[in-house]
């Protein structure tokens, strides 16, 4: 039996992801209204995409996507000297990482995380019944997606 | 001070090395950087570091696991988490298994630089 996550435990999602860029990059993203995405079809995403496996309380995974553009931006706020594609791929799992952790703040250690799983390309679909959550945001010109496909046990 | 630092992502490893070297700092000796829990406790029999930074969600061995191993090895090293999990549970576990700092991520230079100047204090 599960049931689809509430209002407010998306806000959890939301907040990390705006914490995550005013924190970390001194310039807030715009993230904007969140949606659900349609299960029939194959879920947003960019170039780059992190993605995290959750169980407990919770069952399904959250990820991040987003352009190589970006990537390579956040990487020189950051301080990082180097642009291979190892690096953009360390960075979008490692910011889905970043995510999840501040969600469980809010959510309980009842959401077990796993390490980030990173690939380029991928197509992604829903792993449940329930539709998933976008969050959509821009940051310095560049759109991403979190995408948050949970359901509650 | 001799420093390892313990992450699975080679972004962070290198930002906190690069910071190790802030002016604000003592001298900090870098003498190793593990991807994971058993990585760590291999590079710390090694080496014997003074102080660590320790990511908590890793494969193989998680940064618990990993300190509960270091403090068995040493009874002075001085270990700071650097994680992105912000529940208090998993910071008081941390903190009670032997760790001595607790740094969410994402963190800013000046919060790690500060962090690890507490670290060293003692």
């Amino acid at each position: 039996m599960t049931s689809e996550l509430q209002e407010n435990e998306l806000r959890a999602f939301v907040d990390s992801v705006t914490h995550f860029f005013a924190h970390s990059s001194g310039d807030g993203a715009d993230v904007r209204s969140a949606y659900l995405a349609d299960l029939r079809s194959e879920l947003p995403r960019f170039d780059y995409t992190g993605i995290i496996d959750v169980r407990g309380d919770w069952r399904g995974c959250l990820y991040f996507s987003a352009p190589r553009g970006m990537l390579s931006h956040l990487l020189l706020v950051t301080g990082e000297g180097t642009y291979s594609e190892e690096d953009h791929l360390d960075l979008v799992g490692e910011i889905a990482n970043t995510f999840s952790g501040r969600a469980r703040r809010e959510l309980g250690e009842g959401l077990e995380i796993s390490v980030p799983r990173r690939g380029r390309g991928m197509a992604i679909r829903a792993s449940g019944t329930t539709r998933p959550f976008v969050i959509p945001l821009t940051w310095r010109g560049y759109d991403a997606v979190v995408v948050v496909d949970l359901q509650i046990r | 001070m001799r420093m390892m630092i313990v992450d699975d992502s080679s972004i962070i490893r290198n930002r906190i090395a690069q910071l190790a070297n802030h002016p604000d700092l003592p001298r900090i000796d870098i003498v190793g950087m593990a991807r994971h829990g058993g990585e760590a406790v291999s590079l710390f029999a090694q080496h014997r570091p003074d102080i660590v930074t320790m990511d908590l969600t890793m494969p193989e061995m998680d940064g618990v696991d990993c300190i509960k191993r270091l403090v068995l090895m040493s009874d002075n090293v001085r270990i700071l988490v650097v994680s992105a999990l912000g529940d208090k549970r998993t910071a008081l576990q941390a903190l009670m298994c032997g760790a001595h700092g607790y740094l969410h991520k994402p963190f800013t230079n000046a919060e790690l630089v500060g962090s690890l100047r507490e670290l060293m204090k003692d």
